[in-house]
């Protein structure tokens, strides 16, 4: 008996601290302005770190990086054969690693299969490769409609496939992280890597676009 | 659990929320739309360092948020509240930090004082690049060998599958409770979420890519004969 009121009062306890947040400003910038404000007081976060921080996402990690790894497996077709057999590896060869890519995936587009990487739980995303997510990508909308009518999500992204293509759409709800690896558009035989990246949209690496066409 | 976080499947939400010009998607949103957005992110990221809460801990607070609040916050919102709530779990910070620093918000009045005691797990900006780059890896081993192979079917169980906390933390979606699919990938063990958001260990198992049909997890009428959706799911997930 005494174990249950245990449990019991340790569950309002927990429950509890799910409202902490409601005794600061309701205003979103006001209430995390005092957030910082009293975790530099506290010594629990360094203003130094969270500059940085802020500039490694704005400036250093990001779609580019998942660019250099797709327009690389377009033209070294060894590279992408340890890209689809590993690509967590494959991908460190190019010095992407670490936090929300620890675990990667890479799955191919081709004329039969459209691959799309949703997460329906929270938003969970490969960020060392396409760096944060776009807001579409964390919006309800996304996260509640991809897996029943993926489809439709993609026609308004205007992309239209072919009724025959079968759309394969991946719900990362482990650590794994999905990168699509998209077809590489036709009449690009001539241009370099280099050329090929510029490319390679972040939209084409989710699933919900393909790359731009050659001018 | 099923809160409003489960939202896989569900109807009622409208237009995916694209910027379009002429009719078509425009790509060029910042990296943070606005100072509070790339704020809220740095002092989430940083804190782990000192609150040292596993991802699972984190995600099982933002989707612990009261429905009304998880519907209306946006993303970073839930992001600075959850931390909030995680922090005071931790007791890193408690209510009358909370009530005073709010009263000082609202006299306009929120000064950075000289911190002489930085808490000896703070991240230091020199550590960031390498910290990032480590990460925090899943994959852990399992002793014992996998119950299921590639290419076999099985069924996910029609029950949420936190066995030690009620309504607890788990990510099998609701929508593929009870259904039928085929394993297409194995990926060795990792650390299960509905232990390790409850500061319960690692207890790893191992983990499967399991892919359903349309029509399996929507019906004859809204699936589509052709698609497939793929979710990652835990040995203890599936029969």
């Amino acid at each position: 008996m005494s174990d249950k009121k245990n449990v019991e009062h340790n569950h309002d306890d927990h429950h509890h601290h799910h409202h902490d947040h409601s005794l600061l400003p309701e205003e979103p910038e006001l209430r995390v302005k005092a957030i910082e404000t009293l975790l530099l007081n506290k010594g629990i976060i360094n203003s130094d770190t969270v500059n940085e921080l802020i500039d490694t996402y704005e400036n250093k990690i990001g779609p580019r990086n998942g660019a250099k790894v797709v327009a690389k497996a377009w033209v070294d077709p060894d590279y992408k054969k340890r890209l689809l057999e590993n690509a967590t590896k494959a991908i460190e060869e190019l010095s992407y690693t670490g936090r929300q890519g620890e675990h990667m995936v890479v799955v191919e587009n081709t004329p039969e299969v459209h691959n799309v990487v949703v997460c329906t739980l929270c938003s969970c995303y490969p960020w060392p490769v396409l760096g944060i997510p776009p807001t579409w990508y964390k919006s309800d909308e996304y996260r509640s409609r991809t897996v029943r009518e993926p489809r439709k999500v993609l026609q308004e992204f205007g992309l239209e496939l072919d009724l025959n293509t079968q759309i394969k759409v991946w719900d990362s709800t482990s650590e794994m992280r999905y990168l699509v690896l998209p077809m590489r558009p036709v009449g690009t035989e001539h241009l370099s890597e280099n050329e090929l990246e510029s490319l390679v949209t972040r939209n084409s690496m989710i699933g919900t676009g393909l790359p731009e066409m050659p001018k | 659990m099923t809160r409003i976080h489960d939202m896989g499947g569900r109807f009622g939400d409208g237009p995916i929320p694209l910027k379009k010009i002429d009719g078509k998607v425009v790509d060029d949103e910042p990296v943070f739309k606005t100072d509070w957005h790339a704020k809220a992110f740095a002092i989430t990221v940083a804190s782990a360092s000192v609150g040292k809460w596993s991802i699972d801990k984190s995600r099982f607070f933002r989707e612990s948020l009261p429905p009304k609040d998880y519907a209306k916050f946006d993303y970073y919102e839930k992001w600075s509240s959850a931390l909030i709530n995680l922090l005071v779990e931790r007791g890193l910070i408690n209510k009358n930090d909370l009530i005073e620093i709010t009263k000082k918000a609202k006299e306009d009045n929120l000064e950075v004082s000289q911190v002489t005691d930085e808490h000896q797990d703070v991240l230091k900006a020199k550590d960031v690049a390498i910290t990032l780059g480590r990460g925090g890896p899943s994959a852990r081993k399992v002793l014992h060998s996998p119950k299921f192979n590639v290419g076999q079917e099985v069924r996910t169980i029609n029950y949420s599958p936190n066995k030690n906390t009620i309504g607890g933390h788990t990510r099998l979606p609701i929508y593929a409770r009870g259904k039928k699919g085929k394993v297409i990938l194995h990926h060795k063990g990792h650390v299960l979420p509905d232990a390790s958001a409850h500061d319960l260990g690692d207890s790893p198992e191992h983990l499967y890519t399991v892919e359903f049909s349309s029509t399996e997890l929507w019906g004859d009428k809204d699936g589509n004969q052709k698609d497939s959706i793929c979710i990652d799911l835990w040995e203890s997930y599936l029969i």
